[in-house]
């Protein structure tokens, strides 16, 4: 008397494991990430994946949150490369000599002095910035050559 | 006793049709739907968990590249270095890709370079601070 309702659950126990394990098998990549283990039962299933989709939420906002201070970062330095570059470009002219840099965000200050043999100023500086130029002083050196000091401040425009 | 015969046949058929539709075929059932519902939120799992390793994987990229670039030997913070350092510094900053910076000051206002006495004074020393951020895992 017992026999059909055995064969019946023994029947639906087989097809039961087939589909549990064409679920491994599909989704096996994310059940092995969060060690998920897939069972007979589906309410545990059910229970064990809700669980891995929480853990998962979480990382994901981690990785946010990552990715947001490296864009922080990276606008941070782009914004200081570009002074640090105009910097550099001021100073690789010859005679040249750094008295005071000072930089904070958005604004660059410097006060050099340049020693040329030209007497007319040749300040180029990239149409990224406002400049600002204050000639400290101008003093003609022996030898037809020419002191000067500079005090400049860049922003960003 | 005498069991009716009549009685127990029909009590075992209805126990049997009992058994299949009452436990077995509902719990198949419940499964089914189950697994309906488990089926859809895996596909949302596994295509979001791949975009989500592609998203590290070019992060981590990035975080890997700023790291490979050179250090700068000064830390944050006031320092006091030679002027061939502090002259340098400026070009050591813009290669290394690891700080950016928030605040930076060098100051050689102690005085110019020059030796009139032809004494070595040793070399003059340049002020640098730094206030930087730097690159975090």
């Amino acid at each position: 008397m017992c026999l059909p309702p055995l064969a019946f659950h023994t029947y639906f126990r087989f097809l039961k494991a087939q589909t549990v394990e064409e679920f491994k098998m599909r989704y096996a990549d994310v059940l092995r990430a969060f060690s998920v283990n897939l069972s007979l039962d589906s309410r545990k299933n059910l229970q064990e994946v809700d669980k891995a989709i929480k853990i998962f939420q979480e990382q994901l906002k981690d990785l946010r949150r990552k990715i947001e201070n490296l864009n922080n970062f990276l606008t941070l330095r782009k914004e200081n490369e570009e002074f640090l570059e105009e910097t550099v470009r001021l100073f690789s002219v010859g005679g040249r000599y750094l008295n005071y840099l000072k930089y904070t965000k958005g604004t660059l200050e410097l006060i050099f002095y340049e020693v040329s043999s030209s007497a007319e100023e040749e300040l180029n500086f990239s149409p990224a910035f406002s400049v600002e130029v204050v000639k400290e002083f101008d003093q003609p050196l022996p030898q037809g050559f020419y002191l000067r000091k500079y005090k400049v401040v860049l922003r960003r425009r | 006793m005498t069991i009716n015969r009549k009685f127990a046949v029909w009590f075992s058929t209805l126990l049997l049709l009992a058994l299949i539709f009452g436990l077995i075929v509902p719990d198949f059932l419940i499964f089914l739907s189950n697994t309906r519902k488990l089926e859809g939120k895996l596909q949302n799992f596994q295509s979001a968990y791949r975009l989500y390793l592609l998203r590290k994987g070019e992060y981590e990229t990035i975080v890997r590249a700023i790291k490979e670039t050179q250090d700068v030997p000064y830390g944050e913070g006031v320092s006091t270095v030679s002027v061939e350092e502090a002259e340098s510094l400026v070009a050591q900053l813009l290669s290394t890709k690891k700080i950016a910076l928030r605040e930076l000051e060098i100051n050689n206002k102690s005085g110019i370079p020059v030796n009139f006495l032809g004494f070595d004074l040793g070399s003059p020393r340049v002020v640098v601070r730094i206030v930087a951020e730097r690159v975090r895992e």
